[in-house]
């Protein structure tokens, strides 16, 4: 997105980047990275939490329940939308093939108690999107739903999954509706065809 | 012969006289077949196997090894990712052996030689250890706090105005992952060499006095080499810990400082078991040489 923001290249896919156009993403890191650009990386959500809350790092690429943690330790932090887009991923289910029987039963009973709604209405508190959008709404108060999902001001303060408070009446979710916010992905995180290649590149870059 | 007498000189053999070393070596023996050289055997397997994305398939093949050195001669004079990696981590390991050999040594020194009594040599042995009571990764994140940006050190630092700015190479940097490597394993070197030291014959130090050495001469010529076993024994626990180690240099180096052990688990977190396993083999064998050039200069059987 920055190589993109740059005018250095506009690339086809960047979920599923070719080797030249990984060879332009890892130089363009690299050179970030000697100008003094990268204070230090995160790999769980903790870290990312402790990194903004010391205050060792200003600016980080955060998941929005770690934006929300931050804030709850009464550090202000602003998840803000960029206009190059949103960074996006998603998660699902897969069953091995040697499932069978009650096992497979199992499994598949499991998949539609978590599309039935609770949990679903759950990741959507967090600020996550669930894959089952009706079933959540029906477990969501309107006025969450127009909060999360709308991009309308919150009526009532919002709440978290576990209660605790996460913005006052009045607030307006950062980056709109479901449809502002998906309709701006600019990236899907996925692996690429030339996932050797770009390990290969990120240890570089790591070595730089 | 009839099976039964075989059956029964098989029998005298095992209990005989003979056999008993190996019945009390066996226990240590299969624990060490069991965790060591199994878990070994299967990485070099893995190591000449093939893999994808989704999966990991039995093969006989070069690949893996050809991919940690590709272009290690094609780019000469650069250096590739694996040495690079190397000169790295052999410049971590370099500084962290010569400051935990000062330290431990002179600390080692002290304690055998200018502390008197047994008991106090005892107790202020026992304070070294105090560190070792919490775990490694809480010894290291209680460095955060103390050099990070927001720091102890920083804010004492403005506080008392004599910088303006906080220094960031406190935390995040060359200084501090080898400040955290001196922390961690300066008592692996401590104990062997204060164990040589305390075996010294007192009697010696005194004949090199009255033959009338200084006290420099003393320690370097009668001193150093005695407990050249120890400093052995402890550089070769420091240089292979921070050979392996990824952990203090991920968490103290914010996770962009580059080791063998990092490429690893980068790869591991790809799972791409076998490239991994085939850096783990490279390593291995390197961290041998190391070893066995350290072994060579001191012939630690002998001495001990």
């Amino acid at each position: 997105m920055v190589v993109e923001s740059l005018g250095l290249h506009k690339y086809r896919d960047k979920g599923n980047m070719t080797k030249a156009e990984i060879d332009l993403t890892t130089k363009a890191l690299i050179e970030a990275k000697k100008a003094g650009q990268f204070r230090a990386f995160w790999k769980d959500f903790n870290e990312s939490v402790n990194l903004m809350a010391s205050g060792e790092v200003v600016i980080q690429s955060m998941w929005s329940p770690a934006v929300t943690k931050v804030r709850s330790m009464g550090v202000p932090c602003i998840y803000q939308p960029l206009k190059e887009g949103y960074r996006a991923w998603a998660a699902g289910f897969g069953l091995p093939k040697t499932l069978s029987g009650k096992k497979l039963d199992a499994a598949y009973d499991f998949i539609n108690w978590f599309l039935s709604g609770w949990a679903g209405a759950f990741l959507n508190r967090q600020g996550y999107y669930s894959a089952v959008l009706d079933t959540a709404k029906a477990q969501m108060e309107p006025y969450e739903w127009a909060y999360w999902m709308e991009g309308k001001p919150a009526e009532k303060d919002i709440k978290a999954p576990d209660g605790t408070l996460l913005e006052k009446a009045g607030a307006v979710r950062d980056g709109g509706s479901f449809e502002a916010r998906m309709g701006a992905v600019a990236c899907w995180n996925a692996v690429m065809d030339e996932n050797d290649y770009m390990v290969r590149k990120w240890n570089e870059f790591i070595a730089a | 012969m009839p099976a039964a007498t075989r059956a029964g000189v098989w029998l005298r053999r095992l209990t005989s006289r003979a056999a008993a070393p190996y019945w009390q070596a066996a226990p240590l023996a299969l624990v060490f077949a069991f965790f060591f050289v199994l878990p070994l055997v299967v990485t070099v397997i893995v190591s000449l196997w093939r893999y994808n994305e989704y999966s990991i398939t039995p093969a006989l093949v070069g690949d893996n090894y050809a991919s940690v050195f590709s272009g290690c001669l094609a780019e000469l004079p650069r250096l590739c990712l694996t040495f690079k990696t190397y000169l790295s981590t052999l410049k971590f390991c370099v500084l962290a052996w010569a400051l935990t050999l000062l330290l431990g040594f002179t600390v080692a020194y002290f304690l055998a030689f200018h502390v008197r009594s047994l008991t106090a040599q005892m107790a202020l042995f026992l304070v070294c250890t105090i560190p070792f009571w919490t775990s490694n990764v809480i010894r290291m994140i209680s460095w955060v706090p103390l050099l990070g940006r927001n720091g102890l050190v920083n804010s004492f630092l403005i506080g008392a105005g004599l910088t303006r700015e906080p220094f960031t190479w406190l935390l995040f940097s060359d200084f501090s992952v080898v400040l955290a490597f001196v922390h961690l394993y300066t008592m692996f070197m401590l104990v062997p060499i204060f164990n040589s030291m305390s075996r010294i014959d007192r009697a010696l130090l005194e004949a090199a006095r009255d033959a009338g050495a200084s006290g420099w001469q003393a320690l370097w010529n009668v001193v150093v080499p005695l407990s050249k076993p120890g400093i052995v024994i402890g550089s070769i626990f420091v240089v292979t810990m921070v050979m392996g180690d990824y952990v203090t240099i991920g968490v103290m180096g914010g996770q962009q400082i580059a080791s063998v052990g990092k490429i690893i688990q980068v790869q591991l977190s790809y799972l791409q078991f076998p490239l991994a396993a085939a850096n783990a083999v490279v390593l291995l064998a390197a961290v041998l040489m190391v070893i066995a050039a350290m072994t060579r200069l001191v012939d630690v059987r002998k001495e001990l």
